[in-house]
């Protein structure tokens, strides 16, 4: 298996377009941060660079961090669509490869990928805690980081419905923009049908709720949300889900 | 030892029935061709052997147990196109088949020498011609020194020069005493390489064999009487008629080279049959292959 996670590295190293992707998120991402940090609020003296103070550093960040995570899904459909396209994936198995390892060696890439990004912003986190930030001591910066973890399972989460997806239309652009169909439009036009409190168990609702927007709780409203630890279950359900589905999926069809 | 064994497999695309209960056996150090027209169901038959396509029924054993991944792992395969990753160097695909087969990268250099590719082995395989392209594929089925090939069209959509070099590359494969499973259309490439041939049209296996006894240049005696249905029916019974079929208005028998056209005709008059025409006429290899895809078949 180790092997097998190896040569998944090569795929993805060597493959200049998803490098790009990294690179920009690389790139972007503390970018993002800082400029926020250096606006203010027309015609006031208040400076944004409040959002970057212990403990709520954590939950902003990561929810800002949150939309790239539409980014790494479509990055993940590209290294999916691209086996069928290559018509790897058939290789691969002919070499040798089984269809549980298959599902099993991309999940180890999604969690390693999703990993160094949430590592990433730690990192980000620190350094932008560090310029901005008013209290400093151990406990204010250990509090809410849950919401590295939070944020871990929804990059999680995305790049396994990435996975799901690349595995259901084999080809390329389709799944992508599928994905971002699904994901921006079709799913919130679905949820608006569905009576409360059931749309908030749609998969995008849920995993969306993870990293809430921390918007409201700044100006004090609170919206009906579900609470943290039914929305960690349901993630990692659908999780669950998504690489099941891909399973059954890559058991059935013809390479 | 049984290489290979397939039995009854059938698969069948919507109304297509690409592949009908068809069955063979390979053994080691056969060198097995598997002949059949474009769209007879070669590539279906390796497709599932080689566990990317699900047959509807049917099963088949690798090394005469029930198959897995790690029995693919010793065998080396190509299937249709080379399937590489186009911006990976020819090295660096091969090292992920290596990863994939669990053995070393040592062989990598050797296998690229077999089959001429050192010089561009660093290069982009996108930057490779279809030759190229297939020579790296032909590497990479020999990476892990497997204990057998399957080989699907390897000459396929090659220059005349490609052809011979992978020809050349194929015999001395061959000589090194491997088992290898052959698919083409080219007569020729089968009859040069093969110990052993199945021929295969429309999914339907219709004859395997030793490479003699399917392509030898057989005595071929056509025969018309009135009742050719009971004329078959007799000839059944004869010994040293290897296949009977129906041409038209005629039987055409072939026979060993002991049987005599004379020996025939007196065996059906003892059975009360008079023949109005007989004629025994020596085949070409070509003339067996179109008469055993032809539409003609009993």
């Amino acid at each position: 298996m180790i092997r097998l996670v190896k040569a998944e590295a090569k795929k993805i190293f060597y493959y200049k377009s998803f490098m790009a992707c990294t690179i920009l998120y690389l790139v972007f991402l503390p970018l993002m941060f800082i400029g926020i940090g250096q606006l203010s609020i027309s015609k006031t003296a208040i400076s944004l660079s409040i959002i970057f103070n212990y403990p709520d550093l954590w939950h902003n960040l990561s929810y800002l961090a949150s939309w790239f995570n539409l980014l790494l899904g479509i990055m993940f459909i590209l290294l999916i669509s691209n086996e069928f396209v290559y018509k790897t994936l058939r290789q691969n198995v002919i070499d040798g490869v089984s269809r549980n390892q298959l599902i099993l060696s991309k999940f180890i890439v999604i969690l390693i990928i999703a990993f160094l990004s949430t590592f990433y912003i730690l990192l980000s986190g620190l350094l932008i805690g560090e310029i901005y930030a008013v209290k400093h001591s151990f406990d204010d910066i250990l509090k809410e980081s849950y919401f590295l973890i939070t944020y871990f399972i929804q990059s999680v989460a995305y790049m396994s419905l990435g996975l799901l997806v690349g595995m259901l239309f084999r080809r390329q652009g389709t799944p992508i923009l599928f994905f971002l169909l699904y994901t921006v439009m079709i799913e919130p036009i679905v949820s608006l049908k569905i009576p409360a409190p059931f749309n908030d168990y749609m998969p995008m609702n849920i995993l969306g709720n993870l990293v809430n927007n921390p918007l409201p709780g700044m100006i004090g409203t609170t919206l009906p949300h579900l609470d943290l630890t039914t929305t960690i279950i349901g993630s990692i359900t659908y999780i669950i889900l998504f690489v099941i589905l891909s399973l059954v999926l890559v058991k059935k069809i013809d390479l | 030892m049984n290489i290979l064994e397939i039995n009854n497999l059938s698969k069948r695309y919507g109304k297509i029935q690409s592949l009908n209960n068809f069955s063979l056996k390979v053994e080691k150090g056969n060198v097995y061709g598997l002949l059949g027209p474009n769209g007879s169901g070669k590539t279906t038959t390796l497709g599932i052997v080689l566990g990317i396509i699900n047959a509807n029924s049917g099963s088949y054993k690798w090394f005469e147990k029930e198959p897995t991944n790690e029995a693919r792992k010793k065998i080396g395969a190509i299937l249709e196109t080379p399937n590489f990753y186009p911006y990976l160097s020819a090295v660096k695909n091969l090292e992920i088949v290596a990863d994939i087969k669990n053995v070393s990268y040592k062989n990598i250099e050797d296998v690229l020498a077999t089959v001429n590719l050192s010089e561009r082995k660093n290069y982009p395989v996108s930057t490779y011609s279809l030759g190229m392209k297939q020579r790296v594929a032909l590497a990479s089925a020999l990476l892990s020194d497997p204990e057998v090939l399957v080989l699907d069209e390897p000459t396929n959509g090659l220059d005349p020069q490609g052809i011979a070099e992978i020809r050349e590359i194929v015999q001395k494969i061959v000589k090194k005493g491997k088992t290898i499973i052959i698919a083409s259309h080219i007569l020729d490439e089968i009859e040069k390489i093969c110990t052993h041939v199945a021929i295969i049209k429309k999914g339907n296996l219709i004859i395997s064999g030793s490479i003699n006894e399917v392509l030898s240049k057989d005595n071929r005696i056509e025969i018309i009487s009135d009742n050719l249905d009971k004329l078959e029916d007799v000839l059944k019974e004869y010994n040293g008629i290897k296949r009977i079929i129906k041409a038209g208005l005629k039987l055409e028998l072939y026979v060993d080279d002991n049987v005599k056209s004379e020996e025939i005709n007196k065996y059906l008059v003892e059975n009360n049959i008079y023949l109005s025409h007989l004629v025994l006429s020596r085949q070409s290899l070509e003339e067996t292959f179109l008469e055993l895809t032809s539409e003609q078949k009993k």
